[in-house]
């Protein structure tokens, strides 16, 4: 996988989410919303290895799977400022995205469920699809995950589960509510699950793109834990985090493990191409 | 033909005619054919289309969604109508949502079919009528036919032309009820099903006269009030018409219209609790559209409190004829 | 010790189930294990193994379906053990009466054998079946029951009638008929009945004779001299008033509904002649001028001899109006508010507020009546009442026009108003009736009031009140009648 289309992405979510948080305290942006800064190479890893018709089913902190899987800023914009242009003409917002094969809900781990039709249906029509749902950690507190994790492996569904772990339930860290371990949770409903804990888009795709050619080929589910921190609070709300931890963590941002990988002139050619895309995008969103 | 073999040719016929149809739920494939014996047959004759699910209500309701997405059809069987309450997640916030929140990017032509109702002695979690508390969920469709329907048909049509998310509703009593047609309706009881996609059916006592009584209710209940008109007929002479719309929610007045301008009395009866029920939505609607200026209206439904497993104290918990026969000649005897 | 084996549930939709065996005879011995009988559900054959040791005797038979739950067997060690009650007789009747037709069933002892009935049979059923029986009609005939020894006695002596009213109404109140207080019976007059009811201030005249198996005469009912009044039921609503020498008769012969029903408030008036071979039926306020005839049926020569015969009832709806010297042949319904012109021979039903005249009558015009508004009323009231005005200096009064709907007069030192008001009543609080108020101080509560509209008076009426009642009466607006009802107090009233 070429590392500067890989980065071009991760460059864009970053730039987006963090206008985002601006255009929120100029007061352009109502609700709330969960961004995605610091983990963009989860979804950029996993979703450059997907085909354009598999389905994506992502949870409240959404933006990062949206562009990395639909790239269309300006209609996520759009919804965001609950405008007609949104992908969902408004209607939904930052937690409620559809697009195609990509679709979005913000109650926790009810979307589990909705990936695993998608995938029996991608089954029984024989359509060569995967489903690929992402969670939080905070969401392994919700049954209904388990009880989908226990079909997708009887009924050996198409269904590659991601748990994003950021470390944190909101303000609440993992450490207070996760009892065992993650990855064990997929052994007990006999589904292979692999951890990883990485900050290079790199590693992360290369180690997607095997799971994923497994679900493919196996029709079977499949558990990828990506160990991962998010440097922005949970949502707009106050973060109750130490800041001296989110400074040491800052060593681990993504963007730049990423940019090790690229000569200078290509950073900034592509900060320049995202930069004017992201700028113009504004503008039209907000004349919309 | 009897009230489960319409139901179980209507998913037979819908099986047999349309690949995208699967129906599947708990303990329903064969020997066994699920709880109530509905789908007894179905799993032989169609094995890659009806199949049996965990006990995991939440997300077998929820993956029916993701499957109508994929233009399946998919029939979910809740074995008890209790037990949607583990399902309500996934109707709330998302099968009901998605069609409109995605800005009708998607359908979720989902049906959740599930058996509702008391007496048999069940008790307290496996004999409520939950169709009140459902239809408080936007977007989410009711229909509970009773014997005066054709439930087979309305479960096709439903399936196949309605693309809301339905819970579709069968009495446990009813299952071996003989369907009733104007030809076999109980003698002293006539019969009228309209031709709509959801029929309202429309029993009554007397044939040419205007009745000063209107009742209105669904499903399994009817059991109840077929009895009603016979007492209402037998003891006073009161004419009396039932109205059982095949789809209660959305309520449509207009199928009640006119029915409704000769009654002095009108009725509303659910087995679901009373308090904040179908039956006030149904007054309330019906107030709004100006038909019951002038009239007497009241509503019956269960009692306030879990309903007992011991027969006699279940009647006194749920909707009995003596209380409709009271409410009734308080006003007209 | 008993042990009962009732029917179990064996598939779980079904309520029922049929006893398809029984295997042993009412008092055999069984053992444990053996089959005791076998039933069949929607889906299989079920064997019952006994689980007790006795002698087995059987609460149902073979083929019987039943309900689950209930009774199949006992076994005991009682070798003469018998059921308490039997499982669950049911009747196998083809038809079933309703509450109200098992009544009517049994209060005109009809008998139920011979009629076609299916379903559930209603009153009005019934009815329909019997002959000439259509609803809202007397169903059937009554006769004196000669057998009464009053019946026996007053036909047989016509001594009875010479007696005094009061000794009459004595008479008859022993006898246990019903006779209400102020009632009058002259001289020579008599009532004939099974069942005989009167209710206050009925007053009957000289030579009178009524002769019904059921009369029923309500208050303030009078009945003129030598009047002739016989048929199988004859009720009269209070405050009518039958003329002199008035004739009902039974000629053409006593048939189902050979009953005279007549409302309040109505006039038969003299030399008048009823037939009711069939029923005649007046609503409230209808009037037969003098002379006018009524036919329910007409026929003299035999049928078989290809003469016609007809044969009907005859009705006035409320505030019809029969005029003098008219006839009214079988099977015509006059509608309300009609008039008949006087002098015609009526053979057609008549519409609600035509007027019919000529012979055989023709609609001489329709919608006679009309409706004034309650200010074109006061309007008219105000004219009658200046002239009333008029009217009382005319009698020697000293009054004054005090306004248009108010009048001062000095009644032998008495200072009285009278005063025309719009007000409502306990009675009728929904609509404005016009009033007049009679009082000394000209306040309320009123001593007299009439409320023109209802047709009625209250309170004791003075030398004025009657004044004012034969002076709307001559004009046009008439009142129940002349006897006068107890004070009534109005709700409000706004002059």
């Amino acid at each position: 996988m070429n590392a500067s289309i890989l980065y071009k992405d991760i460059y864009k979510i970053r730039t987006f989410e963090e206008k985002v948080l601006e255009l929120f305290s100029l007061g352009h942006l109502r609700g709330t919303t969960h961004t995605y800064i610091g983990q963009e190479a989860n979804a950029v890893g996993v979703i450059s290895n997907l085909n354009s018709n598999d389905f994506v089913v992502s949870n409240h902190r959404c933006h990062g799977h949206y562009i990395a899987f639909k790239k269309n800023l300006y209609a996520l914009l759009c919804e965001l400022m609950g405008k007609s242009d949104g992908v969902c003409g408004g209607r939904g917002g930052s937690q409620h995205l559809c697009d195609g094969t990509f679709y979005t809900n913000g109650i926790q781990g009810g979307i589990l469920p909705l990936a695993a039709g998608l995938a029996y249906g991608a089954k029984f029509n024989q359509t060569g699809q995967i489903a690929v749902v992402f969670i939080g950690d905070g969401t392994l507190g919700e049954g209904v995950v388990y009880e989908t994790l226990n079909i997708a492996s009887k009924w050996e569904l198409p269904l590659l589960v991601v748990v994003e772990n950021n470390q944190y339930a909101q303000s609440t860290p993992i450490q207070l509510t996760l009892a065992g371990t993650i990855s064990k949770r997929f052994e007990a409903f006999g589904i292979n699950a692999t951890e990883l804990s990485s900050f290079d888009v790199l590693e992360i795709s290369n180690a997607a793109k095997s799971i994923i050619d497994r679900v493919r080929e196996s029709s079977k589910p499949y558990g990828l834990i990506l160990n991962t921190y998010r440097f922005a609070s949970h949502s707009k709300s106050s973060d109750g985090r130490d800041p001296a931890e989110v400074e040491s963590m800052r060593k681990h941002d993504c963007l730049q493990i990423t940019e090790r990988l690229l000569q200078e002139s290509q950073i900034e050619s592509i900060q320049g191409i995202v930069n004017d895309e992201v700028e113009k995008v504004v503008l039209q969103a907000l004349e919309a | 033909m009897k009230f489960i073999e319409s139901i179980r040719n209507g998913l037979d016929s819908l099986l047999g005619n349309y690949p995208e149809v699967v129906l599947y739920g708990e303990d329903l494939i064969d020997p066994y054919g699920g709880a109530f014996k509905v789908t007894k047959g179905l799993s032989t004759k169609y094995p890659d289309r009806v199949w049996n699910t965990p006990i995991s209500e939440a997300a077998i309701i929820g993956m029916s969604a993701g499957m109508a997405m994929c233009k399946m059809k998919p029939i979910v069987e809740i074995m008890f109508g209790d037990f949607t309450s583990l399902g309500v997640d996934q109707l709330l916030n998302h099968l009901t949502k998605y069609a409109w929140m995605y800005n009708n990017q998607v359908e979720t032509p989902v049906t959740i079919r599930t058996a509702m109702g008391g007496r048999r002695g069940y008790g307290p979690t496996h004999s409520q009528s939950l169709e009140a508390l459902l239809s408080t969920i936007p977007g989410l469709s009711i229909i509970a036919p009773s014997h005066y329907h054709d439930p087979g048909r309305i479960l096709q049509q439903a399936v196949l032309e309605d693309s809301s998310v339905k819970v579709f509703s069968e009495y446990k009593l009813l299952y071996p009820q003989e369907l009733q047609t104007p030809n076999t309706v109980k003698s002293g009881l006539t019969l009228d099903v309209s031709s709509d996609v959801y029929p309202i059916a429309h029993l009554s006592n007397c044939e040419f006269d205007n009745p000063e009584i209107l009742i209105i209710s669904y499903g399994g209940n009817a059991l109840l009030l077929e009895q009603v008109l016979l007492d209402l007929l037998i003891e006073y002479e009161l004419s009396a018409q039932c109205a059982l719309p095949a789809r209660i929610k959305p309520f449509d007045p207009l199928q009640i219209q006119h029915l409704i301008s000769e009654a002095q009395v009108v009725l509303v009866v659910e087995e679901s609790p009373k308090c904040h029920g179908w039956g006030a939505e149904v007054v309330a609607t019906l107030s709004e559209a100006g038909l019951l200026s002038g009239k007497n209206v009241f509503r019956i439904g269960s009692a306030e409190t879990p309903i007992p497993s011991s027969m006699a104290q279940e009647e006194q918990v749920l909707p009995s004829a003596a209380q409709i026969m009271e409410t009734i000649s308080q006003i007209l005897v | 010790m008993e042990n009962k084996y009732l029917l179990p549930v064996e598939d779980v939709n079904d309520d029922k189930a049929t006893i398809t065996r029984l295997c042993f005879n009412d008092g055999d011995l069984v053992s444990k294990g053996d089959v005791i009988y076998e039933f069949e559900t929607t889906k299989a054959l079920v064997e019952v193994d006994a689980e007790h040791e006795g002698h087995i005797f059987y609460a149902v038979k073979v083929s019987k379906a039943l309900k689950t739950g209930q009774v199949v067997c006992v076994i005991t060690n009682n070798p003469n053990y018998q059921f308490a009650i039997s499982n669950n007789p049911q009747p196998d009747a083809s038809y079933m009466l309703t509450k109200k037709a098992q009544a009517f069933v049994e209060k005109n002892n009809l008998d139920l054998k011979d009629l076609d009935l299916s379903g559930i049979v209603r009153e009005k059923d019934l009815a329909a079946l019997l002959p000439n029986g259509p609803i809202g009609h007397e169903e059937h005939i009554l006769f004196l029951s000669r057998s009464r020894n009053d019946v026996s006695y007053l036909l047989s002596n016509p001594e009875f009638r010479k007696l005094s009213s009061e000794e009459k109404i004595e008479w008859y109140r022993i006898q246990g008929h019903e006779i209400g207080e102020n009632c009058k019976i002259g001289d020579g007059a008599v009532l004939i009945g099974n069942k005989i009811t009167l209710g206050s201030n009925v007053s009957i005249a000289e030579g009178a004779y009524i002769e019904s198996p059921e009369i029923t005469l309500n208050n303030h009912v009078t009945i003129g001299r030598d009047t002739n009044l016989v048929a199988s039921r004859l009720k009269l609503g209070a405050f009518t008033k039958v003329g002199d020498r008035v004739v009902i008769d039974i000629s053409g012969g006593r048939n189902t509904d050979s009953s005279f029903i007549c409302g309040t408030n109505c006039l038969i008036a003299s030399e008048s002649y009823v037939n009711v071979c069939h029923q005649v039926e007046l609503g409230d306020h209808v009037a037969l001028s003098p002379r006018s005839m009524i036919f329910t049926h007409s026929y003299w020569q035999s049928i078989l001899d290809g003469y016609p015969a007809q044969f009907g009832p005859v009705s006035f709806a409320r505030d019809s109006w029969l005029g003098a010297g008219a006839q009214v042949l079988p099977n015509v319904q006059i509608g309300e508010g009609a008039i008949v012109m006087s002098g015609s021979v009526l053979a057609k039903n008549v519409n609600a507020y035509e007027l019919v005249g000529g012979i055989p009558a023709q609609v001489i015009k329709e919608n006679i009546n009309k409706k004034l508004s309650p200010s074109k009323k006061m309007t008219q009231l105000e004219e009658l009442f200046a002239d009333f005005n008029t009217h009382l200096r005319q009698h020697g009064f000293k009054s004054r026009l005090h306004s248009a709907r108010k009048i001062c007069l000095d009644d032998e030192g008495s200072i009285t108003h009278l005063s025309l008001s719009q007000a409502y009543t306990q009675e009728d609080p929904n609509s404005i009736l016009l009033v007049l108020e009679m009082d000394e101080t000209g306040t309320s509560p009123a001593g007299e009031i009439y409320a023109i509209q209802q047709h009625r008076a209250y309170g004791a009426p003075s030398r004025v009140g009657r004044l004012l009642t034969e002076f709307l009466r001559r004009r046009g607006i008439y009142f129940i009648s002349s006897n006068y009802e107890q004070a009534y107090s109005l709700h409000s009233s706004t002059s």
